[in-house]
């Protein structure tokens, strides 16, 4: 699974409510916290439950195997990665049967209440916490202004827009295009954007459509709609419809702020509503 | 091409050249003619009752008695929540559906898959195939359709014992418009204008290649343009309004250019509701037609409001799929059917879309 870690989705969960009384409870010894997690396991699972645990490229990775029944099944696995000092974990598909113990077996190994999802999924983890990172800006030793030794911080610049000129041939809108690429560098940095695979939207909003509509049945009920943007980047995809000319400048906030915003899953909805 | 000559005879297939009448005079014309068909100025809105011919008047719908249309749903339920892929068919030479003959075609057939199963074509080994040819019921609405035939290959898959359904097919033509066949070949040819099949890929490439082997024709698959799509949404998306049923919620998939890197598709879904309301705003509910005007401006307000949330412009990027509450159709050829009360309006439009293929312009 370290290896082939893109094969499975990963959800992201942050750590909330700090029990009072538990000290801070962060592991970067793979053995310590294998110990920590069994003994929590042991309490609310089967003794045929296992939990292995290893360190690799600075988190640790930890498979649960939680049985029912007597054949092995792939689907009993869970997966998890946790960066020591941060707020946050991955973890891969579970069984709803299991969540409320094994929520609660990681609560108490953290030593925090509560578990939320952060509605932040997809499958390249080092991207999900370098967005989960971005929202909660913070570890356990206070805001990092270094962040160049996070390990799942890509620091890797974006490769530059090669415009190609024919020597005969003159192009009118060279400063249209400068001026876009300018904006657009403003917008997004000039740093590769964290790899998403799915971007999605749940609109309930005033229709605007209606400018050719002479007599649009507009009752006050919003216009309830779904949009999802998939590809294999999908944040730099949203800026590559502006450089392309498939969006106008400027973009909206909702998509120019995912990066800071820690999520996936947007909810927009007009602001009466709201 | 030598001067003179036209496109058209590409589209025809190895049929005699005045099998189709033109439905102008066939007086000669320099014009060049392309392969595609000219795109209708307004459609029928398809419903789940007979309408009367015509494209440009108004026209009134009968009502069926409810129980002639539950029973009707009942023998085409086995076209709903399967995967077809969708051809277009040239007429077929000798076709006939008298039962000694679909006999003899089930025989053939089995032959045929038998011979491509030695010869190792399917991925799963020993495929045998049994093939029968039977009578659909419920899909000939007048007098000039033809008999729907069903084709099944059933047969056991590897080591199994058990038989099971590997190909179902289904040739027919519904409510079809005026006569393609002159009189001088119509005792000879047979025309379906649509083919539909559910099986794997092989499979169907040995059922295809048969039938246009055996019965002197040409097969292809019906591919939807997006402006063929925009129709559709246009004409089914709020087809269950006033049914105690729950809508699907309409949804057009988008394929972005391959310029732009990074995302491949946007997925836009709509309630049905709400689409409705958007298209009663646009067109008279009493009508029966609709023009293509009515259309474009349903589904440019609709790209507008997407535009409006994300400045992101859909009328540069293509359909790919839609989807409504009666159906899920692909560019392709894909197509899923919900509804078993609308199969033969679903059909009927795909036959009008596959005869517009052959019709001459």
């Amino acid at each position: 699974t370290v290896k082939n870690s893109t094969k499975k989705k990963w959800t992201m969960y942050k750590l909330q409510d700090k029990k009072s009384g538990s000290k801070e409870n962060w592991y970067s010894d793979p053995e310590k916290f294998k110990r920590k997690l069994q003994q929590q396991v042991d309490l609310y699972f089967d003794s045929a439950a296992s939990v292995s645990v290893t360190l690799q490229d600075g988190a640790l990775w930890c498979r649960l195997y939680l049985p029912s029944g007597n054949h092995f099944m792939t689907a009993n696995a869970v997966y998890l990665i946790h960066y020591p000092n941060s707020h946050c974990f991955a973890i891969s598909a579970f069984k709803v049967s299991v969540q409320n113990f094994l929520f609660q077996c990681l609560s108490n190994l953290f030593g925090y209440h509560t578990l939320t999802s952060m509605n932040l999924s997809g499958l390249q983890y080092k991207s999900l916490f370098q967005l989960a990172f971005n929202k909660l800006g913070e570890t356990s030793f206070g805001k990092l202004s270094d962040v160049q030794s996070l390990p799942f911080i890509s620091r890797r610049k974006r490769k530059a827009e090669e415009i190609e000129r024919e020597p005969n041939l003159r192009s009118e809108d060279v400063a249209m295009k400068r001026h876009r690429s300018l904006s657009l560098e403003a917008a997004f940095g000039e740093y590769q954007q964290p790899v998403l695979e799915s971007l999605r939207f749940k609109v309930e909003a005033k229709f605007m459509g209606k400018k050719n509509i002479e007599n649009f049945q507009d009752n006050g009920e919003p216009f309830r709609c779904c949009v999802k943007f998939e590809g294999p980047s999908v944040l730099d995809g949203v800026r590559n419809l502006a450089s392309c000319g498939l969006a106008n400048e400027p973009l909206p906030k909702h998509l120019l702020r995912v990066n800071s915003l820690g999520t996936n899953n947007f909810v927009l909805k007009s602001k009466e509503k709201s | 091409m030598a001067p003179g000559e036209t496109s058209t005879s590409t589209n025809r297939c190895m049929t005699t050249p005045q099998t189709f009448k033109s439905r102008l005079s066939h007086r000669f014309t320099p014009k060049r003619f392309t392969p595609y068909g000219r795109t209708p100025q307004s459609r029928r809105i398809s419903t789940a009752v007979p309408t009367t011919r015509g494209r440009r008047k108004n026209v009134h719908t009968r009502t069926k008695s409810r129980s002639d249309s539950s029973s009707e749903a009942e023998d085409l339920k086995g076209f709903t929540n399967v995967t077809w892929r969708v051809y277009k068919l040239s007429p077929l030479y000798k076709f006939s559906s008298a039962p000694k003959d679909l006999k003899r075609y089930g025989q053939l057939l089995s032959s045929c898959v038998e011979a491509a199963n030695q010869k190792g074509l399917f991925v799963e080994n020993n495929v045998s195939g049994k093939a029968l040819f039977c009578v659909q019921e419920g899909l000939k609405k007048t007098a000039d359709d033809p008999d729907a035939i069903q084709i099944l290959v059933k047969g056991k898959k590897g080591l199994g014992t058990v038989d099971t359904v590997i190909l179902t097919a289904t040739l027919c033509g519904v409510e079809m418009e005026g006569d393609l066949l002159v009189p001088d070949v119509k005792g000879h040819f047979t025309y379906y204008p649509v083919l539909l099949v559910k099986s794997t890929v092989a499979m169907t490439d040995v059922l295809i290649t048969w039938l246009m082997r055996h019965f002197d024709c040409k097969i292809s698959p019906l591919v939807f343009p997006p402006v063929y799509m925009a129709w559709m949404i246009a004409m089914w998306s709020g087809a269950l309004a006033n049914t105690n049923r729950k809508n699907k919620p309409v949804e057009l998939v988008y394929q972005v250019p391959s310029e732009c890197e990074g995302i491949k598709k946007i997925t836009y879904t709509i309630e049905a509701a709400d689409c409705l309301r958007v298209w009663n705003s646009i067109h008279d509910s009493k009508s029966d037609m609709f023009t293509e005007e009515e259309m474009s401006t349903f589904i440019s307000s609709l790209e507008e409001h997407f535009y409006s949330l994300f400045r992101v412009k859909l009328n540069a990027m293509q359909l790919s799929c839609v989807g409504t509450s009666l159906c899920y159709i692909g560019r392709d050829g894909i197509l899923k059917i919900y509804s078993a009360e609308h199969v033969s309006c679903i059909l009927r439009h795909l036959t009008e879309l596959s005869m517009e293929h052959f019709s001459l312009v």
